[in-house]
């Protein structure tokens, strides 16, 4: 990793015209910070864990495969038990509804599994717990 | 204003973006710069606006160690220099209030010991859930609990009403990991869950993202197979509501609703 790289991305998150000016053009303001072209394309490949890795100095992980589609959540019919205020029956039949009557999925394909990520948040966190060892 | 001696504040989930005005202002003007992030960027930033007095806790993770020990000697370390009359600035990643021990802790103990303590709000991981996932709280409301805490203190789920699961990645491991956290509850809390839901329910597998451009990790599995989920230790656990609301046709119509 550059130095450049990790002051680049320190003044992104304390000066607002860079920040800006990145979330404008993020190649021309790349370029404009005398990034090399390794570390330009490193943070416009949106690879959290080789970004983390390039950061921390640890080896890269291998890069990772384009982000599925997101897979958002629908509520709606939870929100709305007796409809889609407005909605006509048909469009509401063809939308999407709550959770219920589904038939068990198969097994998905080999290659489903997902590798642990390389980075990590230290918990800050413990649990309350009358049995643990830890409380005295 | 503005003369606490103790200020405990957050850099958010991605530093780039979500650290505030305030919070760079009281990291730049503190005394000491103690701090807790797990995002490079966040610990390269405070060295920069607090050169002399930036000073990270995370030595005091150790392998194995059980989490609370480490927890009290950060605490412990932080109001040392509050009591050497130090003005102290106390950073955690997301919000410094959200699941976070340590900082509560100081904040009470200091206060208890006659000094002038503060916390500042955050952005949590929770915020970017709400924001990533397209979900307001205050439809079907929410219910939020630590996993582990949700398995053994015998919490309630009301399946009508989104539920969120943290640290689903270090269920039932109070002790610190650096690299891979074994996550031996997962029968116990599949068991559980299956009290209240279908195994065949969908559940949401979330991790917000630490830089800019990169996207959140929002990946769908029926609860059944929330094993092979592929759960780290940042991962969090979003299962939908599974039933409608059970309203209450009486309470509504002497309220007015019709």
């Amino acid at each position: 990793m550059t130095r450049e790289l990790k002051d680049y991305m320190v003044e992104l998150a304390s000066n607002v015209d860079r920040l800006a000016a990145f979330m404008k053009d993020a190649p021309a303001a790349l370029r404009d910070a005398g990034l090399s072209e390794a570390d330009q394309a490193l943070l416009q490949s949106g690879d959290q864990s080789r970004i983390y890795a390039t950061l921390r100095n640890l080896p890269l992980p291998p890069a990772a495969s384009p982000s599925p589609a997101p897979q958002l959540p629908t509520v709606v019919a939870a929100q709305y038990p007796y409809g889609v205020p407005g909605q006509s029956a048909a469009a509401q039949a063809a939308a999407p509804s709550a959770q219920g009557a589904y038939a068990m999925p198969q097994w998905p394909a080999a290659g489903y599994g997902y590798a642990q990520p390389s980075y990590y948040a230290p918990p800050l966190y413990y649990v309350v717990c009358p049995y643990s060892p830890y409380q005295r | 204003m503005f003369d606490e001696r103790l200020i405990v504040v957050g850099t958010g989930i991605r530093t780039i973006g979500q650290l505030t005005l305030e919070t760079i202002a009281w990291l730049k003007r503190a005394d000491k710069a103690l701090y807790i992030v797990s995002d490079p960027i966040a610990e390269e930033l405070i060295k920069m606006l607090n050169p002399a007095g930036a000073e990270s806790l995370h030595p005091f993770y150790a392998d194995n160690k059980p989490r609370l020990q480490t927890y009290n000697e950060m605490i412990e370390r932080t109001l040392s220099y509050v009591r050497d009359g130090q003005r102290v600035c106390l950073a955690a990643y997301g919000h410094p209030g959200v699941f976070a021990y340590p900082t509560h802790e100081s904040v009470r103990r200091a206060r208890a010991e006659g000094f002038k303590a503060r916390m500042l709000p955050g952005i949590s991981a929770e915020d970017c859930l709400f924001a990533d996932l397209n979900i307001d709280p205050a439809m079907a409301g929410c219910q939020t609990y630590e996993a582990t805490d949700f398995l053994i203190n015998g919490r309630v789920i009301d399946n009508t009403s989104n539920v969120i699961l943290w640290q689903i990645g270090v269920l039932g491991d109070a002790t610190f990991k650096s690299t891979h956290y074994d996550i031996k509850g997962m029968p116990q809390l599949l068991t559980k869950l299956y009290q209240s839901y279908n195994p065949a329910h969908d559940v949401y597998i979330y991790e917000a993202p630490l830089f800019p451009g990169v996207e959140p990790v929002v990946r769908k599995v029926p609860l059944w197979m929330l094993p092979q989920a592929g759960a780290s230790a940042i991962s969090t656990l979003y299962i939908p509501p599974a039933a409608p609301p059970r309203s209450d046709p009486g309470i509504a119509a002497a309220m007015g609703f019709r």
